[in-house]
């Protein structure tokens, strides 16, 4: 793995402090830009010449706007456990799942809400990704090796994932919703519980950003994501880091089980069409950066529902990896990632 | 390049010099005969419901055994496998169903094909050194792919999949003989057989070697003349090739193939774990890992269908078979990460 | 014809410039030490040369052929060879077969690359680790098998990055013997090194490197009575 691809993208996502020109910054910009400029046409074709009605390509938009959000949340888990640790957890989205099934079991036998349920799964989740890390992936990552954590988080998927199984069984279940009813945007239908997905992704995301930039806590996370071997020199703790990171990342996705859980129709394997959803974005986005997650989360949320316009049910999907491999063809390294 | 007329830089040493005596190919293909003569005899002894037992041990070992190729030995650990069986597994049965050809001629299409494409991914990935943890993440990512794509095709049968016509009688060129016969077994274990002589002669060469240098440090390999890229990719065509083969004869043997069995990530799990639990990077270790994964599966199949009192509540669950391979696959690399074999081995050495 | 010519070698990283037009030529049979300061752009200067890093401007012609920008297999195989600083064993394999893998740029066959592996490790004196795995040698071993890899492509030209960094000075001396009798053997040598005493003992001609540019290059003697080397690197004591 090329270490300097994911620490220069979290280092300048988490905005190091380095007085460039107007000109360099936006010779910077000039991918993301372009990016969202090839979007906006890509857009303004559809609803051109697109053939399909234009509240149809509306609602499309509304609901991949939405939707891209909590692709969002839960990539952004990835990407931080990325850039920080280097790992590429393959348990994303079981972790989803679980957090789901929380959600699901408080809010049938403790009768809570779903947002309050969602609110208790976040520490829960967290405690469980400061234990992953601490008694499975310390070790490994500490020495710096590659293979294992991949394997150990792999391993971990399965493992949550048929624990799941044998316990709930792989009928469909619901989580009851606590609100309902939809507003009107541009003549697009949004439920109040996609709104409320979308906002909370946001929210957390900018909650994210704001620990990373501004408490020392974030401080130490950019420490030890650019240079471990010099923070652990100026007296960072650096397991106690890797270790609240990886919770961090399991509380974003717990987050994201819990807004998603009242929409989605609940099985052991729900999440697993997140995990690979969440890969396509982050490498769009860039290993690393969170501004990459989130921006590349709205993309890939728009590919999917504009696509299913044209190509209905799975096919969608087929557009969105024909952008992953368009990325690995031209930019491997994102939009937000380093230029090589 | 060398000036040989000048004097010599290094002194002579003699071919039969005790210091360079190395057993190891020997004694390989010695242990490589007895395998043989032992796949050869099993057959004969075990029951039917063994049988298919055995027929999914061996399955997992070819499979295996290319997986290890290029993540053990070349370094680039494959997360998406799948995708390969699936190709094999597809390309027999679009094959035999729509045109009638021969399963034999299916894995030289399927080798081909595999091994075109894996190099294509892995060329994608390794062009600009973005190895390890992306290029898990790439091949995990491009066998999903093939998932959605075939089950969006029509020529493909969608998410029908395919059913192998059954044949009024045995058949070797078509591959197909009466349930049972002790064939199922002789065939994929000449295959493994092949594979691991093939695995030996590799390890060997001047190639094996190149590879499991620049898979140690690929700085240092490239500044010894080494070409990574080129070594890489072959070590990479000939896994994808070995792992589609297998997928010909999932087919012919199941009589079945749907878009889940032949590329779902199960599959590619299955690649993996005996590799991993057997030993990485070693000739035995992935057989080995099959011989332990293969029958524990239906061992616990068989648990759960009669469980003794104690585990009474476990019966008709779904799922622990899996998460007993899961468990195991945390355990080994935490614990033992150079599986069974390769832990027994280092010991022995010593 | 020299062996090696470079001429106008620069390399730039966003801002930094570590290597600044340096023209230097090395000839057939010559032993070209390089001192300087940290950060003075050697390593950066033999990984050009070698192929790690491509130039941002110049060119380097070895042996008649410009091998500008060419990728470091391509160069190895062209003759022209480094050692690294931090050591870089081959972990899974055995002292033989990491020099083994060196000689299979001649030979397809193993017993033929084992067979001049073990030659090669006998002339640089790592005999008794043979057959040992890597990861069982002290650093002294780990320099003398980092030399016996390159030694064993059959180089022209071999690039030494400090090779006796780390070494004790009890193992300094047999080794600088070891490279005296290479060079006396026919082997063209460039030599990074900060330890004086080895580099005044081997070398023919001095280069010294400063914040990237070369600030002197000539005879031993007279490039360290220089005052802007005395200056910038040594200090009064070799004056």
């Amino acid at each position: 793995m090329t270490s300097s691809t994911r620490t220069d993208a979290a280092t300048r996502d988490s905005g190091a402090a380095v007085q460039r020109s107007f000109g360099s910054r936006l010779r910077d910009m000039s991918v993301p830009l372009t990016v969202l400029g090839a979007a906006v046409l890509a857009i303004a074709l559809v609803y051109a010449v697109g053939g399909r009605d234009p509240g149809l390509v509306t609602q499309s938009v509304v609901t991949g706007l939405l939707l891209g959000g909590v692709y969002a949340l839960v990539s952004i888990g990835l990407t931080l456990i990325f850039g920080v640790l280097g790992i590429v957890n393959f348990a994303q989205g079981s972790m989803l799942t679980l957090s789901m099934f929380i959600v699901y079991s408080l809010t049938t036998s403790a009768g809570l809400p779903v947002y309050v349920a969602t609110l208790v799964a976040i520490p829960l989740m967290f405690g469980f990704g400061v234990l992953v890390q601490s008694l499975l992936l310390n070790k490994l990552t500490m020495t710096g090796n590659q293979e294992g954590p991949l394997l150990v988080t792999l391993g971990m998927s399965l493992l949550i994932i048929n624990v799941l199984l044998m316990i709930y069984g792989g009928r469909p279940l619901r989580v009851p919703s606590s609100v309902s009813g939809s507003v009107t945007v541009f003549g697009a239908i949004a439920s109040y519980e996609r709104l409320i997905a979308f906002g909370g992704a946001l929210l957390v995301a900018v909650l994210l950003t704001l620990v990373l930039r501004r408490t020392s806590f974030g401080l130490s996370i950019r420490a030890v994501s650019s240079n471990t071997q010099g923070a652990a020199l100026v007296g960072v703790n650096v397991r106690r880091v890797y270790a609240l990171t990886f919770g961090i990342g399991a509380a974003c996705v717990a987050v994201a089980g819990g807004l998603l859980s009242p929409i989605l129709s609940l099985t052991p394997s729900v999440g697993e069409q997140f995990t690979i959803l969440a890969f396509v974005i982050v490498v769009l986005g860039g290993l690393g950066s969170v501004t990459g997650a989130t921006v590349g989360g709205l993309v890939i949320g728009l590919v999917q529902t504009v696509g299913t316009l044209y190509l209905p049910g799975t096919g969608s999907l087929v557009l969105v990896f024909s952008v992953f491999v368009l990325v690995l063809f031209f930019r491997p390294q994102g939009i937000f990632g380093a230029s090589q | 390049m060398t000036d040989t007329a000048a004097r010599p830089l290094h002194p002579h040493v003699a071919a039969d010099d005790p210091r360079l005596r190395d057993r190891s190919a020997l004694r390989s293909y010695a242990v490589l005969a007895g395998l043989t003569l032992l796949l050869a005899v099993v057959p004969l002894l075990l029951d039917d419901q063994s049988e298919t037992i055995a027929v999914r041990t061996l399955i997992f070992a070819i499979m295996a055994v290319g997986w290890n190729l290029m993540s053990g030995y070349g370094g680039m650990f494959s997360f998406g496998h799948a995708a390969f069986f699936g190709i094999g597994a597809y390309a027999d049965a679009y094959l035999l169903v729509e045109h009638q050809i021969s399963p034999w001629i299916a894995m030289v299409v399927a080798a081909v094909l595999s091994a075109a494409v894996g190099m294509l991914i892995a060329w994608l990935c390794l062009r600009y050194k973005l190895a390890g943890a992306y290029f898990a993440l790439a091949t995990f990512a491009f066998a999903q792919m093939f998932l959605l794509v075939v089950q969006n095709l029509d020529f493909l049968r969608r998410t029908e999949g395919f059913n192998v016509p059954i044949l009024p009688e045995n058949s070797m060129w078509m591959l197909q003989f009466e349930q049972g016969s002790d064939l199922y077994i002789w065939i994929p274990a000449i295959i493994l057989i092949l594979a691991l002589a093939g695995v030996i002669a590799f390890v060997n060469s001047r190639s094996g070697q190149y590879v499991q240098a620049s898979r140690d440090d690929e700085t240092a390999a490239a500044s010894l003349g080494i070409n990574v890229l080129r070594v890489r990719l072959i070590a990479v065509g000939m896994s994808c090739a070995l792992t589609s083969v297998a997928g010909v004869f999932y087919t012919q043997y199941y009589f079945f193939v749907g878009p889940e069995q032949a590329f779902g990530s199960a599959v590619s799990i299955q690649a993996i774990i005996p590799a991993v639990i057997g030993g990485i990077g070693t000739i035995w270790g992935p057989l080995i890992g099959a011989v332990v994964v293969g029958p524990l599966s239906e061992l616990i199949a068989n648990l759960l269908r009669d469980p003794p009192p104690f585990l009474e509540f476990m019966q008709g669950v779904t799922g622990l078979d899996v998460a007993v391979y899961a468990t195991l696959l945390i355990a080994i690399v935490l614990f033992m990460p150079k599986g069974i074999y390769g832990t027994l081995r280092d010991r022995w050495r010593r | 014809m020299s062996l090696l010519q470079v001429t106008g070698l620069t390399k730039n990283f966003a801002g930094l410039t570590a290597v600044d037009d340096v023209d230097v030529t090395v000839e057939d049979h010559e032993f070209l030490g390089i001192i300087g300061p940290n950060g003075a752009g050697k390593t950066t200067l033999f990984s050009l040369l070698a192929g790690q890093l491509a130039p941002t401007r110049g060119a380097v012609v070895f042996e008649g052929t410009d091998i500008t920008g060419w990728s470091a297999d391509r160069v190895a195989r062209a003759g022209l060879v480094r050692t690294f600083q931090l050591m870089r064993p081959f972990e899974s394999m055995s002292v033989l077969e990491n020099v083994a893998i060196a000689s299979h740029s001649h030979t397809r066959s193993r017993r033929e690359a084992r067979r001049h592996a073990l030659a090669v490790i006998e002339r640089v004196q790592l005999e008794q680790y043979v057959n040992a795995p890597c990861g069982t040698l002290p650093t002294a071993g780990l320099k003398r098998l980092e030399l016996a890899r390159a030694l064993a492509l059959e180089p022209r030209l071999i690039l030494l990055d400090e090779v006796l960094a780390g070494l004790v000075p009890a193992e300094r001396a047999p080794m600088i013997d070891l490279l005296r009798d290479l060079h006396a053997d026919g082997l063209s040598v460039m030599f990074v090194e900060h330890i004086m005493a080895a580099v005044l003992a081997l070398s023919e001609r001095l280069l010294v490197m400063h914040e990237g540019a070369e600030l002197a290059l000539g005879e031993p003697r007279a490039v360290v009575a220089d005052p802007a080397v005395v200056e910038a690197y040594l200090g009064e004591d070799y004056a």
